[in-house]
């Protein structure tokens, strides 16, 4: 068994666990105006900022002249909030190991200090920060964690696949306690390109609406502590939820779009139930990927509907609060997922109004109060073909 | 039951090496992978659009994936594990390019490390699991140990390090998997261990 | 007219990367996407790119590029009708 005993997590929605809360059940987005962001598509879109500079991230994390890039400070904040609702105090007592996810990495970083660096100004240290896996090592080395750091980039189901590799290396006893999640900050690259790829909503996203337009790009961080049994016996120790199932597979249809019936998503899907050994009408919610494309949200409507025939389970994306948070979705929404059974609430798939032709699913619209939520699946899916499903469930 | 390094190849220095045995050697060019392809007779147009690192991948992986025993196996039973430094290094400088005046929606897409896993899998049909690795340096421990875990839901692993810029072209993929019926009779079964995986990479 | 479309196809090979075809290879009438050339979405995306960069002409809505990009003849066609 795996244990989650701690989760972090900071967003457009809130820089702790208890804001996130607050805004998901005053049904309250994250998205909107770009402050921070200094793109020539400021003003055409909106977006799920955190709504820290730079610097003031510095600040919360109690730092000065770090030279950590946005992506590595929000990989801190939200393992530190991880870390401390676990309860850690020494990351070394047991074999401990540290695996993060991203997409971009330092890109935001060197986007505003590169040409400086080329010109004149050399900023020495923030070159060696671009590369996608340096945020991991700083903040495991922050946190004084060594047995085990690595990073997983795999597109939009990053962090997912992070959860997942924690998971077994616990089960298999490779390692006692593991913190698992992903961190992506916005950058002009991410926002340029998913613009020529036409797939942005300059408003509001809709996701599983039939006029859906695209998704809106976000940013943040999430991290869940995983512990063995041996441990939470040894210490005594809370536990918030249990990671029951967790599945990986690839669609095999093309870069960026997925297949129609969802393939890859099914197998992951399936693959989940598996390993949590346990049928399909058990799950009480989904957490679905929903990024509000058209493409997406109806693949993934196949995928859903195919697993669960007649008995599909309520559903909603919450990238309607914070938009895509890409490699960090997987796991802000294991977060919500997590949330979602300590409150026994459905939180709501914002802004959808239309049911889409092609399915008869419909997403959750409004907050869902006193439902028994015991267990939770949660879809994330990457270009690449790259699907993966977690299911949390309540201890 | 042990696992074993059923088959393995490399790029490096305009030579693609399949086990022991040299492929194609490409003399002086600008224009290596698209040389070798051509020398492959691999018929597969889609290749020309591709990034160099989806396109060094498809190249290693196309040796391994089209060889009889290892052809037969259930394609969803197949898991994909890569990793490199640089992410999609050169690619993300091609597409920081075009983002001064009409920024390239196919560039964009090859942005992602894990493009190349996608790549692989749908010229090969491969459906199992999949991951993309950003690791300091070749690590054949994390390979190693993430592979062994995989082999317990898995028949085999395609893993590897792939890893391109102007200069350099360093592509490794070997092919974990078990003994069976099938391939038994084929000699170098390499014992699936990190020593031996450290060896094939560096000899 | 035949200008346009023979342009257009040495154009369409170099953004799409299409090594191995030759501007002789492509049909004026005959579908670019499914069969003929194959070609998918990220192409789409790309001739809307080749659109707005060799001709100033911008497709605001993917779905309007459907029509247009039907085969090389329909493109030339959008491309005289609507350059300023």
């Amino acid at each position: 068994m795996v244990f989650v005993t701690g989760i972090g997590t900071i967003s457009a929605i809130g820089k702790n666990v208890s804001e996130t809360l607050s805004s998901l059940l005053e049904s309250r987005t994250g998205i909107g105006k770009i402050n921070h962001l200094q793109t020539i598509h400021k003003d055409n879109y909106v977006a799920g900022e955190v709504n820290y500079s730079l610097q003031e991230l510095e600040n919360l994390a109690g730092l000065k002249n770090s030279n950590y890039n946005r992506t590595t400070l929000l990989s801190l904040l939200a393992t530190q909030e991880a870390l401390t609702s676990a309860g850690i105090k020494d990351a070394s007592t047991y074999r401990t190991g540290f695996i993060s996810a991203s997409s971009v990495g330092g890109m935001s970083h060197s986007e505003l200090l590169y040409k400086d660096f080329l010109e004149h100004n050399p900023h020495e240290n923030f070159i060696d920060t671009h590369y996608t896996g340096a945020h991991a090592t700083d903040v495991a080395k922050h946190f004084g964690i060594t047995d085990y750091v690595t990073t997983i980039s795999t597109a939009c189901s990053s962090a997912a696949n992070a959860i997942m590799l924690g998971a077994r290396l616990i089960n298999n006893n490779i390692l006692d306690r593991v913190i698992v999640g992903g961190a992506d900050a916005l950058c002009k690259f991410t926002f340029n390109g998913f613009n020529t790829l036409m797939i942005l909503d300059k408003e509001w996203c809709k996701p599983f609406d039939n006029n859906r337009k695209g998704l809106n790009l976000g940013e943040g961080a999430a991290y869940l502590v995983l512990e063995s049994e041996r441990v939470v016996k040894a210490e005594n120790k809370k536990i918030i939820a249990v990671l029951s199932g967790y599945g990986n597979a690839n669609d095999a249809f093309h870069q960026t779009a997925s297949s129609p019936d969802g393939q890859g998503a099914y197998a992951a899907m399936q693959k989940a139930l598996e390993v949590a050994n346990f049928f399909s009408n058990k799950i009480d919610y989904i957490n679905a990927h929903g990024t509000g494309t058209a493409n997406n949200d109806s693949s993934e409507a196949a995928a859903i509907q195919n697993i669960f025939k007649k008995n599909i389970p309520p559903f909603s994306s919450t990238k309607s609060f914070t938009g895509h948070t890409l490699a960090a979705a997987a796991s802000i929404e294991a977060v919500i997922s997590i949330l979602s059974i300590q409150n026994n609430t459905i939180f709501p798939n914002l802004n959808c109004v239309t049911p889409m032709q092609d399915t008869t699913l419909f997403p959750v619209t409004s907050l869902q109060k006193n439902t028994e939520i015991n267990h939770v699946l949660s879809n994330s899916f990457g270009f690449g073909g790259n699907c993966s499903s977690l299911i949390f469930s309540r201890n | 039951m042990s696992n074993y390094i059923l088959s393995y190849t490399k790029i490096k220095n305009n030579c693609l090496w399949h086990n022991d045995k040299l492929v194609s050697k490409i003399g002086e060019t600008d224009n290596f992978l698209e040389e070798t392809y051509k020398s492959l007779d691999l018929a597969y147009p889609k290749f020309f659009k591709m990034d160099a690192l989806s396109k060094l991948g498809v190249l290693c992986a196309e040796q391994i994936l089209t060889d009889e025993s290892i052809r037969l196996l259930p394609k969803e039973k197949i898991a994909v594990v890569l990793s490199n430094k640089n992410s999609s290094l050169q690619t993300d400088v091609a597409y920081a390019k075009t983002m001064r005046d009409f920024p390239s929606p196919s560039l964009f897409v090859y942005t992602l490390p894990n493009i190349v896993t996608g790549e692989i899998a749908i010229k090969h049909k491969i459906t199992g699991e999949n991951a993309f690795f950003i690791e300091p340096t070749f690590n054949a421990d994390l390979l190693h140990n993430y592979t062994e875990l995989l082999l317990q839901e898995s028949e085999a692993v395609l893993c590897g390090w792939l890893s391109i810029d102007e200069k350099t072209c360093d592509g490794f993929l070997y092919f974990v998997g078990k003994q069976t019926e099938s391939n038994q009779k084929k000699i170098n079964f390499i014992k699936h261990n990190p020593t031996n995986i450290t060896q094939l990479y560096t000899n | 007219m035949e200008n346009l479309i023979e342009n257009l196809k040495k154009q369409i090979i170099e953004q799409l990367n299409l090594a191995e075809v030759k501007p002789y290879d492509i049909d004026a009438s005959a579908p670019l996407f499914g069969e003929g050339l194959g070609l998918d979405s990220i192409d789409a995306l790309e001739l809307i790119v080749l659109l707005e960069k060799n001709y100033g002409l911008k497709i605001q809505e993917p779905k309007d590029a459907k029509n247009i990009f039907q085969s090389v003849k329909t493109l030339a066609e959008y491309i005289s009708s609507h350059k300023k």
